[in-house]
């Protein structure tokens, strides 16, 4: 969605590369546009937990193709065959491509051994949208939670991905941890690979 | 093409500053003028095309109402607005934009959609033009880009009550410092 090119200046015209065109689009156009998604699966849900899901597939379809085109782009047809290696690609990599910076941080879970966290103090999906006291804790973040399954899944991570309000000491608003946990046949041939 | 009307109600005094208010500043011709602690602004209406209001904040105690008052100012403001349109002996004529009393002045924004956003503050209160589409913005942004959100109903978002205590706060900082 939104990611910064660098521009390097040659003095000749036939030097310069083909350009990948431009990266970023308008925040406003997507933020009607992701509003409007909201707005068209609530219609089409009765319960909180079934728009979560239906955001969250509508982010996997896109996970799935952004890691293709990543792979292909940035890796030379390489992808991440380790979980580190894989949960940085979507903490570093993917996070730039999408939202033009790195996540806020990557943590491991202190209570279990299969689970890993990416928090965003501001997440760009989140940014204007206040969620009505009557939906508790709704998160819109559950369509990035879909794009992060997307990418793990299709990478052969398969794992269970959340979107959280975390509430912060000091700051009014909360903010938002992507949690993974990863599915037990990832972790047993981590310990495998050694 | 934006004719407006200026509405001057009848003025006995502009502005009795006492000692006893807060703030020194200079006045335009370049007298001292004491400035009130109190707010300059006392209330914030927001109306939907048909008149009804959709949001309502006051401002220290000054010019407090009960929610029937707020309500029957937004509507009768509606009106009052429709009708400046027809009286104006110009065309194209946009409404209200600022009207004078003697305690008070009511500076309002209309947006291409008809919305309409007022705000009754201290009499001479400057920027106020540039408070509202400050506001106007941040509805823009946090209401209408909210999912949750439906249009021409009452305003409950989190971060546009959020986003306007800062730009409020921000005005009134300047306005201790002009």
């Amino acid at each position: 969605m939104i990611g910064v090119g660098k521009i390097k200046q040659y003095t000749n015209v036939l030097d310069k590369p083909l350009s990948r065109g431009k990266q970023e689009v308008s925040l406003s156009a997507f933020a009607f546009l992701f509003s409007e998604l909201v707005q068209y699966n609530q219609t089409q849900v009765d319960n909180i937990a079934e728009l979560e899901r239906r955001l969250e597939d509508a982010g996997y379809a896109v996970g799935a193709r952004v890691l293709e085109l990543l792979c292909h782009r940035d890796k030379g047809n390489r992808r991440e065959t380790r979980l580190l290696g894989i949960l940085s690609f979507v903490h570093s990599t993917v996070w730039k491509v999408l939202f033009g910076k790195v996540a806020d941080s990557l943590e491991k879970g202190t209570e279990h051994e299969d689970e890993y966290m990416i928090s965003e103090k501001e997440l760009l999906v989140n940014r204007f949208i206040s969620i009505p006291k009557d939906m508790g804790t709704f998160n819109c973040g559950a369509f990035v939670a879909g794009i992060v399954r997307g990418v793990l899944d299709s990478a052969g991570f398969p794992a269970v991905v959340t979107a959280h309000f975390v509430p912060m000491e000091g700051q009014q608003r909360p903010r938002t941890t992507i949690l993974i946990k990863f599915a037990e046949e990832v972790l047993r041939r981590e310990a495998r690979l050694g | 093409m934006h004719q407006s009307l200026i509405i001057h109600c009848e003025r006995t005094s502009r502005k009795v500053y006492s000692p006893s208010d807060g703030g020194i500043g200079k006045g335009p011709g370049g007298e001292v003028l004491q400035f009130n602690r109190m707010a300059a602004i006392y209330s914030l209406f927001i109306i939907n095309k048909s008149g009804g209001l959709i949001f309502y904040k006051d401002y220290g105690s000054a010019g407090r109402m009960d929610t029937n008052d707020s309500l029957r100012v937004a509507s009768l403001w509606h009106s009052m607005h429709a009708i400046s349109q027809q009286l104006s002996p110009m065309a194209g004529c946009t409404g209200i934009e600022l009207l004078e009393a003697d305690t008070f002045d009511l500076h309002c924004f209309q947006s291409l959609t008809g919305t309409k956003f007022f705000v009754v503050c201290e009499p001479g209160s400057l920027h106020m033009g540039a408070l509202l589409k400050h506001i106007y913005e941040l509805y823009t942004d946090f209401v209408l880009k909210n999912p949750f959100y439906e249009m021409e109903m009452p305003i409950r978002c989190e971060l546009f009550d959020l986003n306007l205590a800062q730009a409020i706060q921000k005005d009134r900082v300047a306005l201790m410092g002009r």
